[in-house]
């Protein structure tokens, strides 16, 4: 079993797919930043940096939008979330790696607004994705929703 | 002659908190979830749920409502067009364009894409000239015929050969992206070990 999963990761290494061999590490993109109005910024290793259409957005970020402020992102699996005003989002975690069954999508929102539309991740696997707020956990069957989280999260 | 008729002025909070007291007003104040139509029209459903219990919906429109962590998932209520319109306008005018999927076929046994596929590349081409900031996520499929691993190295190979087409046509490299899925994300589900051309695939998705 070994040898073949050593075998395997040569034969990626050699065929120089840097984006798949990568999509374990820690600081490989997770989704794309689409859409930006006002003030948007990610928390990310413990600095503020803010977005800019293209901008990459990686896992355990913390995205934050301001008064006015709105935010789009794509995921690598086309899972989309979208921020409101007033919104705070983190990526907990992300997996999508379906030729290895490893896929996982969640995300908590502590406030404000937030449209989430399913992607691949919850095509193969529902119970792979979560979305957690402070009230209750929402799990999706391939869909499409809205969350509102009050600012004192209850 | 016409008598005015007086309207008692009343300030506009003392309105708002009386309009409040309905029930449904007070709930969409909460923290609240709402179901949408997916884009082509279905409909799946969400399942809210805390310590006190869980609640399922699966129509478009409904809603469910809690006040804090301790209280129980309210029962499935319908929120209008113009509630959520209110509530939720920026988050839903911040929704990402759609990402946009072709499927390319190949001829069996080999990496020359079949004729049919080749002529969707001006429309590839087409698609991503319209976006801005585009990516391309090229993904290479098998069908389950055969070992998962060697499965995953031919898709990987299909993907390869579709991103060095791109490229040829001037996609600049550092937009694509190059991923295999190996067996295990099938187009037309099937049992392992079956051999399914349809699942034969590279899809290229723009987002």
């Amino acid at each position: 079993m070994r040898f073949f999963a050593v075998f395997f990761i040569a034969v990626m290494a050699v065929a120089g797919v840097v984006p798949f061999a990568a999509a374990t590490a820690q600081d490989a993109a997770i989704g794309h930043v689409k859409s930006v109005k006002g003030e948007t910024m990610a928390t990310r290793n413990g600095a503020d940096v803010a977005l800019a259409i293209g901008d990459p957005v990686y896992r355990e970020d913390v995205l934050e939008t301001g008064n006015g402020g709105a935010l789009g992102v794509i995921f690598l699996d086309n899972t989309i979330l979208s921020l409101g005003p007033r919104t705070t989002v983190t990526l907990r975690d992300y997996e999508f790696e379906p030729a290895t069954e490893n896929i996982s999508f969640l995300a908590r929102i502590t406030r404000g607004t937030l449209l989430y539309v399913s992607g691949v991740i919850a095509k193969l696997s529902p119970s792979a994705v979560s979305i957690e707020t402070p009230v209750a956990t929402v799990a999706v069957r391939g869909t499409r929703f809205l969350a509102q989280v009050k600012d004192d999260g209850g | 002659m016409i008598r005015p008729i007086r309207v008692p002025v009343r300030p506009l909070g003392t309105m708002l908190l009386l309009l409040c007291l309905l029930p449904a007003c007070s709930r969409l104040n909460d923290n609240l979830f709402v179901l949408l139509e997916d884009a082509d029209g279905n409909v799946g459903s969400i399942e809210v749920s805390n310590a006190r219990g869980s609640q399922t919906i699966n129509q478009t429109g409904q809603a469910v409502a809690l006040r804090s962590a301790n209280s129980t998932p309210s029962d499935a209520f319908t929120v209008s067009q113009d509630d959520i319109d209110e509530r939720f306008r920026d988050a839903l005018a911040a929704e990402p364009e759609q990402p946009v999927n072709f499927v390319l076929y190949f001829r069996t046994g080999s990496t020359e894409l079949r004729p049919e596929s080749a002529e969707q590349l001006p429309q590839v081409l087409q698609v991503i000239a319209n976006r801005t900031a585009p990516i391309v996520a090229v993904v290479g499929h098998t069908d389950t015929a055969g070992s998962a691993r060697i499965n995953a190295a031919l898709a990987l190979d299909r993907a390869q050969e579709v991103a060095k087409i791109l490229t040829g046509i001037g996609i600049p490299a550092e937009r694509i992206e190059i991923t295999s899925h190996g067996e295990n994300n099938l187009l037309i589900p099937t049992a392992d070990n079956v051999a399914e051309p349809r699942n034969r695939r590279v899809e290229i998705t723009v987002r």
